[in-house]
């Protein structure tokens, strides 16, 4: 399985904050997640993999394409929707598309219309008098009508209502469905993710914790809950992390054997991402 | 074919959703040629990753359940059927040993140990 | 691709660009009016519709990038190179220039007080617009939108200081070397140094902008 997106030991350095040694890969007909809190690197990696920051040092490769040598051979074929919209906001939604379209070699006019259709978008409308989810929308509309073949988001969904949200669940969906090759974005609304991601990537202050299946995430860990008298030393460094109230304490393993041999009657429990991404940056910090 | 998956269970989704394959051409629910849902579809439909599905595809491949063709599809392959048929029986048979050898060593009769398996096959 | 650059300029500005081309229409019958001194209504109101329609919609562009620069940085997420990003403004002011030179020329034609269409004084202007387009884009580029508007308005307030003690340090300089020279072979050395002048700053700004971390 080929890889569409390849990103080799990526440094980028800002004022406090830096990314150290970021690599990763995403399969080719994979949705990925990637997470993280905010400030935690995601917008910044997003954004230096698009040549929108300049890297310290790494390598980034698009469909087996280094970015460096071929920026704009492979930006036509990637649909990026950035938080936000980040656009005109004063002209409506043919003007702005007026002035994207024609950046794509392969764009497809009757595309964007059916989204619009779908969306229930009027293009002649003013972008400004769209609310956040139509913007979103909107630029969703924009990313999928020049026959990407990697669609790239940042955060699209914070700030969104659950309708929106699955919505836009759906559309990836149809989009991967209909000859998109893979989908990356970066969100810390984790629920969204549970139900759609195929890969997660997850980020911590700069640095990748993980890269799993989500399946098999979900399968190792586990959430554990018992009673507080038997976390000691030796039980307490089978977790990545704990919470303890007077009731009992709870924390996630991957160890779950070892866990049920030392720790009589607990409960145990399949995780959430959003559970693992917590425990893992709490694990960080010890 | 139905496939079930337990959240609550132990075992990987994966093994849980090849399990319930075999065990499906086994009973020749999934016959000889039959096609396997697109590895999309099916991810899509069970609501686990497309990853896990192509392990699934790839492994049933491997233990001769199933042939894939590239852009045409997967499908149920008998051929090796009579083996794993085989190899299911003697994983009864070592479960029954171990149940015999058991029952042995607490002084439970033949009788006593028929009468047990009658009434735990009816629980289901 | 910079074709559509361009009118992305013109489409962000759009109720200010007809403005501006009004004014220019309206300034020679303006100065007409007010001036009695015919030998320079004409030069007087082209440099004055020159200057006024280049400088504030280049401004008006520039706040308008301002207000939505993340725009622009989703356009650089969009095949279109930074360097057309840049060029694209150079091309604006111009053809604003432009502009301004075709309605003078129409106006000159109604109107005969104006004097007729002087190339050396358009060549002249044109190497003003082109002084003014070399200075402001690569400084907005380097110190960012606030910075140079900030320094602008200081230099148009300084300058009823600083014009003067310019005069007077020319007095002594010896222009008459300058002006026995052709009129032809004057407009010409403007737009070459113009055309220079342009492709250098059109150069820096590039280069900065292509090393920019966007928002």
């Amino acid at each position: 399985m080929e890889s569409i997106l390849k990103v080799s030991d990526l440094n980028k350095s800002y004022g406090n904050f830096s990314l150290s040694n970021v690599s990763f890969s995403l399969p080719e007909g994979c949705i990925t997640g990637f997470i993280g809190v905010n400030g935690a690197g995601k917008t910044t990696t997003l954004r230096t993999i698009l040549e929108l920051t300049n890297r310290t040092s790494g390598h980034i490769e698009f469909f087996g394409l280094d970015m460096q040598s071929h920026e704009q051979e492979i930006k036509n074929r990637i649909g990026v929707v950035l938080d936000d919209g980040h656009f005109y906001e004063e002209l409506s939604l043919a003007e702005m598309k007026s002035i994207i379209a024609p950046a794509y070699t392969s764009w497809c006019e009757q595309d964007f219309k059916n989204y619009l259709e779908r969306f229930s978008l009027n293009p002649k409308q003013k972008i400004n008098t769209l609310s956040k989810g139509m913007k979103m929308k909107y630029a969703l509309a924009l990313a999928l009508s020049h026959k990407a073949e990697l669609l790239i988001m940042d955060e699209p969904t914070s700030g969104l209502d659950p309708l929106i949200r699955s919505q836009l669940l759906t559309i990836l969906t149809d989009y991967m469905n209909s000859g998109g090759k893979g989908v990356f974005f970066s969100t810390h609304i984790t629920s969204d993710l549970d139900k759609i991601a195929d890969m997660l990537i997850m980020i911590d202050n700069g640095h990748i914790v993980f890269q799993e299946e989500k399946d098999t995430l979900l399968d190792y860990y586990r959430i554990v809950k018992g009673d507080v008298r038997y976390l000691n030393a030796e039980t307490r460094k089978l977790f990545l992390s704990t919470t303890e109230t007077a009731f009992g304490f709870s924390g996630v393993t991957k160890k779950i054997s070892e866990v049920q041999r030392l720790i009589p009657d607990v409960v145990v429990e399949r995780p959430t991402i959003e559970d693992i991404m917590l425990g893992s940056i709490e694990g960080g910090k010890k | 074919m139905k496939i079930l998956i337990s959240n609550a269970s132990d075992s990987p989704l994966y093994e849980q959703i090849k399990e319930q394959i075999k065990d499906a051409i086994l009973k020749e629910e999934l016959k000889e040629g039959d096609a396997l849902p697109s590895i999309r579809a099916f991810a899509n439909d069970l609501k686990v990753s497309v990853l896990t599905i192509r392990r699934v595809y790839e492994e049933l491949e491997q233990e001769g359940f199933v042939t894939s063709q590239v852009g045409i599809g997967t499908f149920v392959s008998t051929s090796n059927l009579d083996l794993l048929r085989d190899s299911k029986r003697r994983l009864v048979e070592q479960k029954m040993l171990d149940m015999i050898q058991t029952a042995k060593s607490l002084n439970i009769s033949k009788d006593e140990l028929n009468s047990m398996m009658d009434i735990l096959y009816e629980e289901d | 691709m910079l074709i559509h650059l361009v009118r992305k300029d013109f489409l962000i500005v759009k109720k200010y660009v007809l403005l501006m081309l009004a004014v220019c229409v309206f300034i020679p019958p303006f100065m007409m009016w007010r001036i009695d001194d015919a030998t320079y209504v004409g030069s007087m109101s082209f440099i004055l519709a020159a200057i006024f329609s280049v400088f504030l919609l280049l401004r008006y562009v520039s706040f308008k990038e301002n207000q939505y620069a993340k725009a622009s940085t989703l356009l650089c997420a969009t095949p279109y190179p930074r360097k057309l990003l840049v060029l694209s403004k150079y091309v604006f002011g111009l053809l604003i220039y432009g502009a301004c030179c075709l309605i003078f020329w129409a106006e000159t034609l109604l109107f005969p007080v104006l004097g007729g269409f002087h190339i050396e004084l358009s060549a002249v202007m044109f190497l003003v617009v082109a002084l003014f387009l070399g200075i402001y884009l690569p400084v907005q580029y380097k110190l960012g939108y606030e910075t140079t508007k900030f320094a602008s308005f200081i230099i148009i307030m300084a300058s009823p200081f600083i014009v003067p003690q310019l005069l007077k340090m020319q007095g002594g300089a010896n222009w008459y070397p300058l002006i026995a020279l052709s009129p032809s072979i004057l407009s010409a050395g403007a737009i070459l140094i113009g055309v220079i002048v342009l492709a250098v700053s059109a150069g820096i700004s590039v280069k900065m902008y292509c090393k920019a971390d966007l928002s």
